[in-house]
């Protein structure tokens, strides 16, 4: 898959997960969430959902803050699992 | 089968037992065992930790309020004894196991695991928390045919309990003495996030926990041909232990947390064979020095 495809079907996921928890963020290409404020139960619940939506179940060690604090970061882990 | 594991056993350094993950063990490994633990043990003088010592198997209570059965019931294992009530002796293997039961007794799956109800048991925390070390047997049921990955195993821990500013502090403060003490064996190591094997599906969400929030790293090291272990596990486990253990502190203000630095014995004493050979008469002086050879 390309990263643009990969792009095209995170956004909403992240924009929905950061919407229901009050954070305006602007995810263009370049988003990190470094200055949000999330908490450790935050990404929790986003890596779980992540997971879930790409139907996928992340290797331990890929379970590291950052590979989901931005876009570039999330993009490199995920096309480990997805073509 | 690598070559390393096959040089440990043809030259009897490790006698396989017939299991999977269980050795016997020649003069020479645990030589570097003990050298190991004695300069750690030389450490925990000097940092002034109570040792504690006890035997390789531990109370079934105590595991519960632990929480080891919900958290990692697949690595656990107990003492079965044979009941009092046959009139005659088992003529079997089969026919002991059908007329055993489970004892009070279970393995000890981690050194630190006995430390918690012996400081509840002396009452309020004091100011400035409490250091202890403590060196066991531990039994962890993971068959494997790799060499570091031991069902029966000796891990050295230093257990810190006090504030959650005092145990963060001697956590990080391992950082950088555990890798001095790696270059005192002629080892480096890689410090990484690191989780617990934690059991089933809600295991998993205590999994992530664990590895965003960072409360384990282990130190990597070589330990066989091109395969890498968890040779220093740093611990923080924040407020877990404390409340179940029900510590707490004099100052009803202040919370209790706990931590623990382990060293895995057998591990490091694999990772010196595979750096610097079979023949202790061959390896560095300052070495030799070190284990006290």
């Amino acid at each position: 898959m390309q990263s643009n495809d990969l792009t095209l079907r995170l956004k909403p996921l992240l924009s929905s997960f950061l919407q229901e928890r009050g954070f305006e963020a602007n995810l263009d290409d370049d988003w990190n969430l470094r200055q949000l404020g999330l908490t450790s139960i935050d990404y929790v619940n986003l890596i779980l959902q992540i997971e879930h939506h790409f139907d996928i179940s992340l290797r331990d060690e890929h379970v590291v803050l950052s590979n989901f604090q931005d876009n570039d970061a999330l993009l490199r882990m995920l096309s480990f699992y997805i073509e | 089968m690598t070559v390393f594991r096959t040089s440990m056993i043809d030259k009897r350094v490790l006698y396989p037992l017939g299991v999977q993950g269980l050795y016997g063990r020649s003069d020479l490994f645990e030589g570097v065992v003990e050298g190991i633990d004695a300069r750690l043990k030389d450490w925990a003088r000097a940092m002034e930790a109570e040792a504690v010592h006890f035997p390789p198997e531990m109370t079934s209570q105590t595991l519960a309020s632990s929480g080891y059965y919900k958290s990692f019931p697949q690595l656990i294992a107990g003492v079965h004894t044979f009941c009092d009530c046959a009139d005659e002796a088992p003529k079997t293997l089969s026919d002991w196991q059908t007329k055993s039961s489970p004892s009070e007794f279970m393995l000890t799956p981690a050194a630190c695991y006995p430390v918690y109800p012996l400081v509840k048991a002396r009452g309020q925390v004091p100011a400035g928390g409490a250091l202890l070390t403590v060196m066991s047997y531990c039994f962890r049921a993971e068959a494997s045919n790799d060499l570091h990955r031991q069902q029966s195993f000796r891990m050295r821990e230093f257990v810190r309990i006090g504030s959650p500013a005092e145990v963060e502090e001697f956590r990080r403060t391992w950082y950088s003495k555990a890798a001095d003490f790696l270059a005192e064996l002629g080892l480096t190591g890689t410090r990484e996030v690191a989780n617990d094997p934690f059991f089933g599906k809600e295991g998993r969400i205590l999994k992530i926990n664990q590895r965003v929030d960072e409360l384990k790293y282990e130190m990597l090291v070589p330990v066989d041909v091109d395969q890498e272990a968890a040779c220093i596990s740093f611990n923080n486990h924040l407020d877990a232990m404390a409340r179940k253990w029900d510590l707490q502190s004099t100052d009803a203000e202040s919370q209790i947390h706990s931590g623990c630095v382990a060293f895995g014995l057998e591990r490091l004493a694999l990772a010196v064979f595979l750096r610097h050979g079979l023949s202790a008469a061959e390896w560095p002086d300052e070495l030799r020095t070190f284990l006290r050879w």
